[in-house]
């Protein structure tokens, strides 16, 4: 179900797809796999994969929360981007055409997930979090400090609302210009941005005995 | 100045996104107010351990994989041309389209409809095991591969085809060869060419049908062939695999299935890697 819904989604997406028309693609360096791939050749295809599968694996892993589940639904974004990706307009950057499909994708897995999964979820972010420490510990206890506060950044994101975690991860983690974000999603940028602002805060919220906040001052005057 | 204003300024702050102007008044709220300033270094903490998360390595088979998909996609797509082609090729005859839509279908539409509980099957169905049931005046049908006369709760499959599904033969125990097929199709005699056309097209269907179950869910294609007398599934196999070999389908079927987890299906796939004898 989740694959057919995911694969339905996309192509909803990829239907409107004509915000992705940007002057944005000038020295877009995928253009020339992307042309190669367009005529058929589907080694191009492979490459771009291989030159892509980093950066959707690790937006996917942090929207996910799960490596299985990252794994899972990175696959049906390349094998989306193959099916529809004459969809793909080159007036905007390819890479911003990935993530978009990527983003709703996760958007879509999320939504599919039933009640039963929740419990498993938990689980799900501790093995995502620790999965990525480097291997060896060299100091057990700084490494299990440093394991605690990677489970809870990555618990925090999970309870985020989808839309606040996708702007927030594309952002702080993908590096994303407020631009891009705003192709990669289909809103302003100004929702980019309050939608960043509202996720960084609920997660300081969620965080909160790790960054030493006091108490969100009242929304009156300092001096009152 | 308002903390509501300074604190929806403060991630704008962070990023640097703030006009000069609006910058130096917040730089001088804050220099004045400690909430503010500890809501600051919160808000900056948080975004650096968001930004510290490590980054993942992709899983080392993830490129590996999607392109494997990718090319049994196209292998895929080139079964259903194929199929619709082949058959039209091998065949011939007034009930051409049909059976090129029969068989196309069969590769299209094969789909996973869910763990719901399949209606009963009737006692005559091919391999005993196909439910038709015609949908109303449009001349369409659809079919559902359960096992006969029993209820289960795994997935069913739903073939829906633009024709009748495929049917046993009145007769015969087995669908008609293939040879069978091939020899009606050269028949002179009106009366006689009139019965090989509902031979070839059962034989046709059955096949079509066999070949696209295989492709999309060798466990269910085993579960078919499980379903027929143990004395003819040899030669069934034989035949299918001729018509995989014929259609092109038949590495993309070896593969499948060597990938499905039935412990028999090693030896099932030898006959699509090596080919059955030709027809006999």
């Amino acid at each position: 179900v989740s694959v057919l819904g995911v694969t339905a989604m996309a192509q909803q997406l990829l239907d409107q797809g004509t915000d992705l028309v940007t002057s944005d693609a000038d020295g877009d360096p995928d253009l020339p796999l992307v042309e190669r791939w367009r005529s058929g050749d589907v080694g191009a295809f492979e490459a771009l994969v291989r030159l892509h599968q980093r950066r959707v694996f690790r937006l996917l892993l942090r929207m996910l929360g799960s490596r299985e589940e990252a794994e899972d639904v990175a696959q049906e974004t390349f094998l989306n981007l193959h099916r529809h990706g004459q969809r793909f307009r080159s007036e905007a950057r390819f890479s911003t055409f990935v993530y978009r499909v990527a983003v709703n994708a996760a958007l879509n897995r999320r939504r599919s997930l039933g009640r039963g999964r929740a419990r498993l979820e938990g689980l799900a972010v501790r093995q995502a979090a620790g999965d990525d420490l480097p291997e060896g510990p060299r100091d057990p206890e700084a490494s299990a400090a440093g394991r605690e506060v990677q489970d809870r950044v990555q618990g925090a994101l999970r309870r985020l609302p989808a839309s606040l975690r996708a702007a927030l991860v594309l952002y702080d983690i993908e590096g994303l210009p407020y631009g891009e974000i705003s192709r990669v999603l289909g809103v302003a940028e100004g929702t980019v941005k309050s939608r960043i602002h509202r996720a960084r805060r609920a997660l300081r919220d969620e965080l909160r005995e790790f960054v030493n906040a006091a108490e969100p001052p009242d929304p009156g005057d300092c001096d009152a | 100045m308002r903390h509501e204003k300074v604190q929806q300024q403060l991630s704008a702050f962070l990023e640097g996104d703030l006009a000069p102007r609006q910058r130096a008044r917040l730089e001088a709220h804050l220099s004045e107010c400690e909430a503010c300033a500890a809501e600051l270094r919160a808000l900056r903490r948080t975004v650096e351990m968001l930004r510290g998360l490590p980054a993942p390595e992709p899983p080392p088979r993830l490129a590996e994989t999607v392109c494997v998909r990718v090319r049994d996609e196209g292998a895929r797509r080139g079964l259903r041309e194929r199929l619709g082609g082949f058959a039209s090729a091998l065949f011939g005859g007034p009930w051409l389209a049909p059976l090129g839509a029969a068989a196309v279908g069969a590769a299209l539409f094969l789909s996973l409809s869910g763990p719901e509980s399949a209606p009963e099957a009737p006692q005559a169905g091919p391999a005993g095991a196909v439910r038709v049931a015609e949908a109303a005046g449009r001349g369409t049908a659809q079919f559902t591969a359960s096992p006969p006369g029993t209820r289960r709760s795994g997935p069913k499959h739903t073939l829906l085809a633009s024709t009748a599904p495929p049917e046993r033969g009145s007769g015969g125990s087995t669908p008609p060869p293939l040879a069978e097929c091939l020899v009606a199709s050269r028949a002179s005699d009106p009366s006689e060419r009139a019965a090989a056309s509902a031979q070839r097209e059962t034989c046709a269907r059955w096949y079509a049908w066999m070949v696209g179950l295989a492709s999309q869910d060798a466990a269910a294609f085993i579960q078919e062939l499980d379903r027929l007398p143990a004395s003819e599934r040899a030669e069934w196999l034989a035949r299918l695999s001729e018509f995989a070999r014929r259609s092109g389908s038949a590495p993309l079927l070896a593969r499948e299935l060597r990938a499905a987890p039935d412990p028999r299906a090693p030896a099932i796939a030898v006959h699509f890697e090596r080919g059955a004898p030709a027809t006999r």
